[in-house]
C-alpha cells in the first residue's frame, strides 16, 4: 500500500469535533464526580444524622413521621428490576449460557421472520444434546473428532397468541441452540417471538461441521433473537430492553437492574424498560400491524 | 512534549490532541463499527484521565493508550452484541476514496484474527517497528514477526497477490 493511501485512511477516519467534545467533557466530568461523591456521602450523613437526632430527641418521642406519600411522589419512585422480577427462580436454575461472540444487533424487522408471536407462562426448561463431529486435518488427514452440543427446550402456555397458527391454551415447545440471555425460569411469562427452524436440527452447514445420529428438533419453533433479554410480563406491566423501539413512548419508563448481570447482559443494565399493559398491547399490536403479522 | 506526571485539563486536551487520531483509527480497524470506534475512544480517554498516570516516558504514553484501546477493543468485540460484518459509512467512504486494490487490502488487513490484525495494522498502517509493536502488545519481538509472517501468508490467499513484504 502506498504512502497516499494512508494518508486517505487517515484523513478519512477519524474522530469528529463532536466525539471529541463529548470524550473531553465525559472524561473531565466523571473525574469531577470522583471527586464529589466522598463530600456528597459525607454531607448526607450529616443531614440523616441530624434528622434522626430531631425525630428522637426528647421533645419529640411522640412523634411519628407517618405522612402518607403522594401519588406523584410513588409515582415518581424507582423502579427496580429485582421488584418486578422475581430473583429466587433465577438463581435456582442451573444451566449455563452459550458462548455468543458474534451476533448482528436487535432490529425489530426480524419479525418479519415470525411464525409465531406468543405470550405466557414458561412450564418447563430442560436440555438436548446431540452429537457434533468435526472434521480437521491438524493431527492427520480427514481427521474427525467428536463432541456434544446442546440445545435448550422450553414448554410455554400460550395464554395469548399475537400472531402465527397456535391455539390460547395450548403447550407450545421451543427449542434454541443458543440460550437466552436471562435464562427463562419456571413460573415466569414472556413474550416470544417465534420461527419456524424446521424439522431437523442445522449446525455449520457451510464448514467442517456437522451434526450425527439423531438430528431429528423436538420443535420447530425457535427464538427469533435469543442474544438479548426477552419481554417479560410483570404484574406491573411489560418489561423490555429499549432496542424495542416502537415500544418506547413518553409513558414508557426507565427500569433501574439493580441485580447483578452477566458480563453479556451488562450491555442491557441501562437500558430496561416498562410498560403498562395497555400501552405495551397499543404499540405491539401497532408493531405487528405494520409489519403484516396479525391473525 | 515533556512527562506529565499529573493531568491538568490543559495537557489533557495537548495528549488528546496529539493522539486521538491515531487512537480512533485503530479502534475502527479493530471493532470495524463506527458506534463501537466511539465507545471505545470514548473509554480510552475516560480511563486516561481518571488514572491519572505517571509515564516514563512520551513512548510510554502513547504505547499505554495504544495497549488500553486494544483492550476496551476485546472488550468490544468479544461482546454479545459485537457484528461480525458491517459495512458503515465510514468504510463507504473509504471505499469511494481508496483505490480499489488498497481497499481491498485494508478490508482483508482488519478481517484478519485479532493476532494477525493487531501487530500487520501497528506495522503496516500505523507505521510501528516489532520492537514498538512489541513493547505496545506485551509480547515477544519473535512472535510478532512470527505473527507477521503468518499474516502475511493469511493476507496472500485472501488476496491471491504477494503486496506485502517486510
Amino acid at each position: 500500500m502506498n504512502k497516499e493511501s494512508i494518508e486517505i485512511i487517515r484523513d478519512t477516519l477519524k474522530p469528529d469535533a463532536v466525539l471529541l467534545e463529548k470524550t473531553k467533557f465525559k472524561a473531565v466530568s466523571t473525574k469531577k464526580m470522583n471527586i464529589h461523591i466522598p463530600a456528597l456521602i459525607a454531607a448526607c450523613l450529616i443531614v440523616i444524622i441530624c434528622v434522626a437526632f430531631t425525630v428522637t430527641g426528647p421533645d419529640s418521642t411522640d412523634f411519628i413521621p407517618t405522612a402518607p406519600v403522594s401519588e406523584t411522589e410513588a409515582e415518581a419512585k424507582e423502579l427496580l428490576y429485582s421488584e418486578l422480577v422475581p430473583q429466587g427462580s433465577l438463581k435456582e436454575n442451573k444451566f449455563d449460557r452459550n458462548v455468543i461472540l458474534s451476533v448482528a444487533p436487535f432490529s425489530e424487522t426480524y419479525l418479519k421472520d415470525s411464525a409465531a408471536v406468543i405470550e405466557g407462562e414458561i412450564l418447563s426448561v430442560g436440555k438436548k444434546e446431540y452429537t457434533v463431529i468435526y472434521e480437521f486435518d491438524k493431527f492427520e488427514k480427514g481427521g474427525r473428532l467428536t463432541q456434544k452440543t446442546e440445545t435448550l427446550i422450553i414448554e410455554i402456555r400460550a395464554d395469548k397468541v399475537w400472531c402465527g397458527d397456535i391455539k390460547e391454551g395450548e403447550t407450545v415447545t421451543v427449542e434454541t441452540e443458543m440460550y437466552f440471555m436471562m435464562l427463562p425460569a419456571v413460573g415466569r411469562k414472556y413474550v416470544l417471538p417465534l420461527c419456524d427452524e424446521g424439522k431437523e436440527i442445522k449446525f455449520d452447514e457451510a464448514g467442517q461441521t456437522y451434526l450425527s445420529g439423531n438430528i431429528k428438533r423436538e420443535s420447530i419453533y425457535s427464538i427469533i433473537y435469543p442474544f438479548q433479554m426477552q419481554i417479560e410480563k410483570t404484574e406491573k406491566g411489560y418489561l423490555f430492553p429499549a432496542t424495542w423501539k416502537s415500544l418506547v413512548t413518553a409513558d414508557t419508563k426507565d427500569v433501574t437492574v439493580d441485580i447483578n448481570l452477566a458480563d453479556e447482559e451488562q450491555y442491557y443494565a441501562d437500558k430496561m424498560k416498562l410498560n403498562s399493559k395497555e400501552v405495551f398491547t397499543e404499540q405491539f399490536t401497532k408493531l405487528l400491524n405494520k409489519l403484516n403479522l396479525t391473525n | 512534549m515533556k512527562i506529565q506526571p499529573l493531568r491538568t485539563d490543559g495537557c489533557f486536551e495537548e495528549v488528546m490532541e496529539k493522539y486521538s487520531d491515531m487512537i480512533y483509527r485503530i479502534a475502527y480497524a479493530n471493532v470495524r463499527v463506527k458506534a463501537d470506534a466511539e465507545d471505545v475512544f470514548q473509554e480510552v480517554w475516560c480511563r486516561y484521565y481518571q488514572k491519572n498516570k505517571t509515564f516514563e516516558s512520551e513512548e510510554h504514553r502513547r504505547n499505554w493508550l495504544i495497549n488500553v484501546t486494544l483492550k476496551c477493543c476485546k472488550k468490544i468485540y468479544s461482546s454479545v452484541r459485537y457484528k461480525r460484518t458491517i459495512l458503515t459509512d465510514d468504510m463507504s467512504l473509504l471505499k469511494e476514496r481508496l483505490p480499489e486494490r488498497d481497499f481491498e487490502l485494508y478490508d482483508a488487513v482488519i478481517r484478519l484474527p485479532e493476532k494477525y490484525r493487531i501487530p500487520i495494522y501497528l506495522y503496516y498502517y500505523e507505521g510501528f517497528s516489532v520492537n514498538e509493536i512489541s513493547d505496545i502488545t506485551k509480547t515477544n519481538p519473535s512472535t510478532v514477526r512470527s505473527q507477521m509472517k503468518r499474516g502475511r501468508e493469511k493476507l496472500k490467499e485472501i488476496l491471491k497477490g504477494d503486496e506485502f513484504s517486510e
